[in-house]
């Protein structure tokens, strides 16, 4: 058996040789994984630990960076709190808006087509032309909804320059641009067998019943997927508050991102910017692997097993 | 098996393969050099070979603002006989506008900065001395010399921790504060023009008076925001309170004074009438969430600006800019009769480690001829504080309120100069916030001005900087 594994391994001239050629093959990818995602990743663990303005060589500090964001830094747990505060309330609520919005494409909808595409251009448009047309919504001055309550005699909703507003109309925005999901959603919904269906129609079962019972258990992986999926994407939020309010009114839409953008780039602490992209690869790998412990209790894989 | 060598499939794959790896390589591989030097691009015992000086120069300027870009797209400079005479034809200008500092400080850490930057974060930099000490080139220079400069704007060019002149003075270095309104608002609010408000206190009776809600309560126009412009830089508390917040002598904090406190309370009392979402909101509206934009829209009838301000309006917004006046900025209680002024502004940096530093010297010094400086002033509204161009063509009257600048600048009584701190940029983030949650009622001024104390040393002690 020993001598087996052996063999195993020993390559044969054209095996070596056809490893070889395939290494060739790979190898743009393999030089563009090195050099644009190994080294950074690494280099920017070495740099966590160090105090480095970009300009002057990196000094070695040990935990000095990690101490000072979980103790001295004035803004961390602000930034931490708006971040999961987005996190908690926009992605389950995406997920259920999408897949919602997906079953209802699903039906014998007139205009089914249209109806998904025009679902889907909010994804497919750029992220500063969606800012503008948001601030021409929200806008105290001349936005629709103002406008109407200013109409109307009433006084106008700060949507984003109120700190109580400010975040809930971000996450609005985010509601909006549920495209991808939508189809995603839309593809296992049509991969959910009728057999099921019909079945639990013999059986008595309502609408809401084969919602319940079937659409969701069928369509549960997928929702696992979508779930991480917008976990990862939401704990990176950027473009959106940075376009819209810069982080304000009062720090209530600076976000995680964001706060590790000025760092590096505004104040130029690249060590405590690396040491910020740390700790935030750290909790998004801690609760995906969560999402993922918990996901038997949930998910339903047709074949019985994960 | 004719004995003839084939090329196979697979041979021919793996040629395609350590082809397009070798490829790859050499477009990793580093480039040529765009711009050698003169010398090293004459073939060795060229017949004739022209002399150094006359080979092409490319000289890269980077400046943060973009209101000299439509200048630099016209090429106005070459034109001038002043540029054969001080640069010189072989050196061309590879300019960028809307540059600021993050591409300024990336290039510097790639080895390869330009030759000069302008409206950067000069503390900030030369805390990491990569600036020329020009001092020498000064020394020497035909065009530039000290006495020629109001003091002040001379002296932007130190730095407590740098030795020498880290640039100099160039496109735009004059006074940055002064309190700007609109008469015809002022005229319209009941109030006189001509009796300018000089304190915090007084101007809140302008504010109120200026300040107009719709009848749902909507903010419609307003007196001052006094932290919009110049009023919102950090700087603005040293001009109003005449504490420095941070003393250059001795590199200590001073956000605790009391004096601060009062500022900070004096301030808070503008928004408790606006309301604060009602001003912010009022920001997002189009053209008038930047810098000045809501004075420029009419919204807002007073302004803390420098003297750039009646140009620049009259260059944007000419209609509003006939209705400026202009005075003494605004200061606490305590300083009532003080006539504060600052002064700095874009000083041109010039890298050591560039490939032109000499070169872009003479930039420095094109720049600060009549022609160039009577161009700028024209077509941009800005100043140089060169007092024999400023005597020989500057017309007081040439925008309205520009009067201001030049004919009290005499009397002032306090002199700072602008943005001294090397943590300029962080603590400028930091007092957007903690006076935000003061005159939101989350802080007492106390609390802010302690809170601001704390975060400026932890930051200073967290970076590393010397003590």
């Amino acid at each position: 058996m020993a001598v087996a594994t052996a063999k195993k391994w020993r390559l044969s001239k054209r095996e070596t040789q056809n490893l070889i050629t395939g290494l060739l093959f790979v190898s743009p990818w393999l030089l563009g994984f090195l050099l644009w995602t190994l080294y950074p990743l690494i280099s920017s663990a070495y740099y966590s630990f160090t105090r480095y303005d970009l300009v002057r060589p990196p000094i070695w500090i040990g935990l000095d960076n990690f101490r000072e964001i979980f103790t001295d830094d004035p803004r961390f747990w602000t930034v931490v709190y708006n971040t999961f505060y987005y996190v908690g309330i926009s992605v389950p609520l995406g997920v259920v808006v999408a897949f919602l919005m997906a079953s209802l494409l699903n039906t014998k909808l007139v205009l089914r087509s249209t109806f998904r595409a025009i679902f889907y251009i909010p994804s497919i448009v750029p992220a500063v032309c969606s800012a503008m047309v948001w601030l021409f919504i929200y806008n105290n001055q001349y936005g629709v909804i103002n406008n109407l309550l200013r109409a109307a005699g009433q006084p106008i909703i700060p949507f984003l320059s109120s700190v109580e507003w400010a975040k809930p109309s971000l996450i609005v925005i985010s509601l909006w641009a549920q495209g991808t999901a939508v189809v995603i959603f839309l593809a296992a919904l049509q991969d959910v067998p009728r057999s099921l269906y019909e079945a639990a129609t013999v059986d008595g079962a309502n609408a809401l019943h084969r919602f319940w019972h079937i659409t969701i258990p069928m369509c549960s992986p997928i929702i696992l997927y979508n779930l991480v999926m917008s976990l990862i994407g939401a704990f990176q939020t950027f473009l959106m508050p940075y376009l819209l309010t810069n982080g304000g009114p009062m720090a209530s839409t600076e976000f995680y991102a964001m706060n590790l953008y000025r760092q590096a780039f505004e104040f130029f602490r690249m060590g405590k910017a690396c040491a910020l992209a740390w700790i935030m690869a750290i909790v998004v790998a801690i609760l995906t692997a969560i999402l993922f412990r918990t996901s038997g209790r949930w998910v339903f894989y047709g074949g019985g097993e994960r | 098996m004719d004995g003839k060598k084939h090329l196979t499939r697979r041979d021919f794959l793996k040629l395609t393969a350590v082809a397009s790896t070798g490829a790859i390589a050499a477009a990793c591989a580093p480039g040529a050099p765009t711009a050698a030097p003169a010398a090293k691009q004459a073939e060795p015992g060229a017949p004739t070979a022209a002399p150094a000086a006359k080979q092409p120069i490319t000289v890269r300027l980077w400046v943060a603002w973009g209101n000299m870009n439509k200048l630099f797209q016209d090429e106005v400079w070459y034109k001038m006989p002043e540029y054969e005479t001080v640069v010189g034809s072989n050196i061309t200008i590879e300019y960028k506008g809307n540059t600021g500092d993050q591409p300024v400080q990336t290039a510097i850490a790639a080895g390869d900065p330009p030759e000069a930057a302008s409206n950067i974060s000069y503390a900030q930099l030369a805390i990491k001395d990569v600036f020329l000490d020009t001092q020498p080139l000064v020394d020497t220079s035909k065009y530039i010399k000290k006495d020629d400069y109001i003091p002040a704007i001379w002296d932007f060019c130190k730095f407590w921790t740098f030795k020498g002149l880290l640039g100099v003075p160039c496109f735009e270095s004059y006074l940055d504060y002064g309190l700007n309104y609109n008469s015809k608002l002022v005229k319209d609010a009941g109030l006189d023009p001509d009796k300018p408000p000089t304190t915090f206190t007084e101007a809140l009776e302008w504010h109120k008076a200026l300040t107009k809600k719709d009848a749902a309560g909507n903010l419609k126009q307003f007196g001052l925001d006094p932290y919009d412009a110049m009023g919102g830089d950090p700087d603005g508390i040293q001009v109003a309170t005449l504490v420095k917040w941070w003393d250059d002598k001795t590199g200590k904090f001073n956000f605790n004074d009391p004096k601060i406190v009062d500022y900070i309370a004096v301030t808070k009392q503008y928004y408790d009438i606006m309301g604060p979402d009602q001003i912010a909101g009022l920001r997002q509206a189009e053209g008038m969430g930047g810098w000045g934009g809501a004075y420029n829209a009419q919204a807002q009838a007073m302004i803390i600006e420098g003297y750039w301000h009646p140009g620049e309006t009259t260059v944007q917004a000419p209609d509003v800019a006939k209705l400026n006046k202009a005075s003494w900025t605004l200061v606490i209680d305590a300083n009532k009769g003080r006539k504060v002024q600052e002064a700095g502004g874009h000083t041109l940096g010039i890298f050591k480690n560039s490939k032109y530093p000499k070169e872009a010297f003479k930039l420095g010094e094109f720049f600060n001829q009549d022609t160039p400086l009577n161009t700028l002033f024209k077509e941009v509204g800005w100043i140089v504080g060169k007092k024999s161009w400023m005597e020989k063509y500057v017309k007081p009257d040439a925008y309205p309120g520009l009067d201001f600048y030049f004919n009290k600048v005499n009397e002032t009584t306090d002199w700072f100069q602008l943005r001294r701190c090397p943590l300029h940029g962080f603590l400028w983030n930091q007092w957007s916030e903690v006076r935000e949650m003061v005159y939101r009622g989350k802080l007492t001024p106390e609390q802010g001005a302690a809170e601001m104390q704390k975060r400026a040393e932890t930051e200073w002690k967290n970076q590393g900087l010397p003590t």
